[in-house]
């Protein structure tokens, strides 16, 4: 009697054990199984990439960036929005990007409606709707300008539509040497001055 | 001595009411400027200025100036206006304006508040209809006042009618409905007229359309074939083909002044002995 109580007893044990090894195996797979999906990014077809300013993992909200040049003097770079390109850049896609520059007693603004700002290499780029002013004098319009804060230049090769008080300047593309006070207007150009 | 005072009288005169006009504001003040280049425009802003590159044109109404660079002058208003003054062309300058053509010059500078321009070049032509004037230094034109003042070796044609040849000649032009005709010319320093039948030459020469008539001032000579008469003063008729030769109008010492001829041939008729 007491062998069989015996027997039974140690056949539970002997299910239990394999039970509780199957179900550790299990706990395995599992926690690899769900690490695996938490790396898993579900695909959106509806999102599509839409130019370089895309893809991006961090976002700042209401970003400011301010340096200085080569001259030491300031230049600023501000947005609605930001969000790094990679983590361990300093490289920001931004949402209606403000650029500004002094340059001796000169402020130059520039705006768009999107921006990629490079902070090592003090670079902005704009597109959509880019504007570019000095608030007081003249301002043009185009679709893409980039400012080089570091060279202090501002380029841009699309169209150009611009005005100051009474005159008005159309072209093909412009470059403006902020050193030289200079602002060149490309291929072919038209100026209109009125009386 | 008279004929050289009443010739600068008559060239002052006419230089005064060209600079008192140049004050009086032209209607073609208000028009706008425009400035169209085929390789970019630059505008320098410390130095006020635009720089046109490439198949430069400035047009302003009726006036188109033409070359391969210009450059646009400006003065700012208290309002941060700009307000072109002077224009420089470069290379290749072709300026017109209606029915006058002025090519071949080096380089031109355009005075706007002044609507004067001012043409350098070895061969700078302006042509207005039938009416051609050369110049090998410098060509000014005084757009609003229709006069233009040809430099070195300068000479003005008017097809099968006469050249006149000069140092210096000046040309007054006016319009008379849609065409435009020389009014007068003035001649200075070794002056020569070249009509169908003789060549007439002096020291200052003085056109006039009106009356068809080319009046020579100091060391006069009319030549024909290798005939000629010498005089200080002479009436050329453009129209009928005939010269009077006569000594100075109003002259004191009359016998000094006289009229001397060489005849050859063909004769030529002179008013010798009259007044």
């Amino acid at each position: 009697m007491i062998s069989i109580q015996k027997l039974s007893y140690s056949l539970v044990v002997k299910i239990l054990k394999y039970f509780l090894v199957v179900l550790s195996l299990g706990i395995i797979f599992l926690t690899f199984y769900n690490k695996n999906s938490l790396n898993f990014v579900p695909k959106n077809d509806n999102e599509k990439v839409i130019d370089e300013f895309s893809s991006s993992s961090q976002v700042l909200l209401g970003p400011i960036f301010i340096g200085l040049d080569k001259k030491k003097q300031p230049y600023k770079v501000s947005a609605s929005k930001a969000s790094k390109v990679e983590d361990s850049i300093e490289i920001f896609n931004l949402e209606n990007p403000k650029g500004e520059i002094v340059n001796n007693e000169e402020i130059y603004h520039l705006q768009g409606n999107k921006g990629l700002f490079d902070k090592p290499k003090q670079f902005l780029k704009l597109k959509g709707n880019v504007v570019f002013s000095d608030k007081e004098m003249f301002s043009f319009e185009t679709s893409e300008a980039t400012m080089d804060f570091k060279k202090k230049l501002v380029l841009g090769q699309e169209k150009v539509t611009g005005k100051k008080k009474n005159s008005t300047i159309l072209s093909e593309g412009f470059e403006i040497e902020q050193k030289k006070n200079k602002i060149i207007f490309k291929g072919k150009s038209k100026l209109v001055l009125r009386k | 001595m008279f004929n050289k005072f009443f010739f600068l009288v008559i060239f002052l005169l006419d230089f005064s009411i060209l600079s008192s006009q140049e004050i009086i504001s032209s209607s073609k003040e208000d028009e706008p400027i425009e400035i169209y280049a085929d390789n970019g425009i630059e505008w320098h802003k410390n130095e006020k200025k635009y720089i046109a590159i490439g198949n430069a044109k400035v047009i302003s109404g009726s006036l188109t100036l033409e070359s391969r660079i210009i450059e646009a002058f400006y003065e700012e208003n208290s309002n941060s206006e700009m307000d072109i003054k002077k224009v420089i062309a470069f290379k290749d300058v072709k300026i017109s304006d209606e029915k006058i053509r002025i090519t071949g010059g080096k380089t031109a500078e355009y005075n706007i508040k002044k609507d004067y321009f001012q043409i350098v070049g070895n061969k700078i032509i302006l042509t207005s209809e039938s009416n051609i004037l050369n110049a090998k230094k410098k060509m000014e034109y005084w757009r609003s006042k229709n006069v233009a003042v040809a430099t070195g070796d300068a000479v003005a044609i008017k097809k099968d009618e006469f050249e006149i040849k000069g140092e210096k000649l000046v040309w007054h032009l006016e319009k008379i409905g849609d065409e435009t005709k020389v009014k007068k010319i003035m001649g200075f320093e070794n002056v020569s007229i070249q009509t169908n039948n003789e060549v007439a030459f002096s020291d200052k020469a003085l056109y006039n359309k009106k009356k068809e008539i080319c009046k020579l001032f100091g060391n006069v000579r009319l030549q024909k074939g290798d005939s000629f008469l010498l005089g200080e003063y002479a009436e050329v008729d453009l129209k009928s083909g005939i010269s009077k030769l006569m000594p100075a109008p109003k002259k004191s010492n009359f016998a000094e002044d006289r009229v001397k001829a060489l005849i050859n041939k063909e004769g030529v008729e002179t008013n010798e002995g009259s007044n």
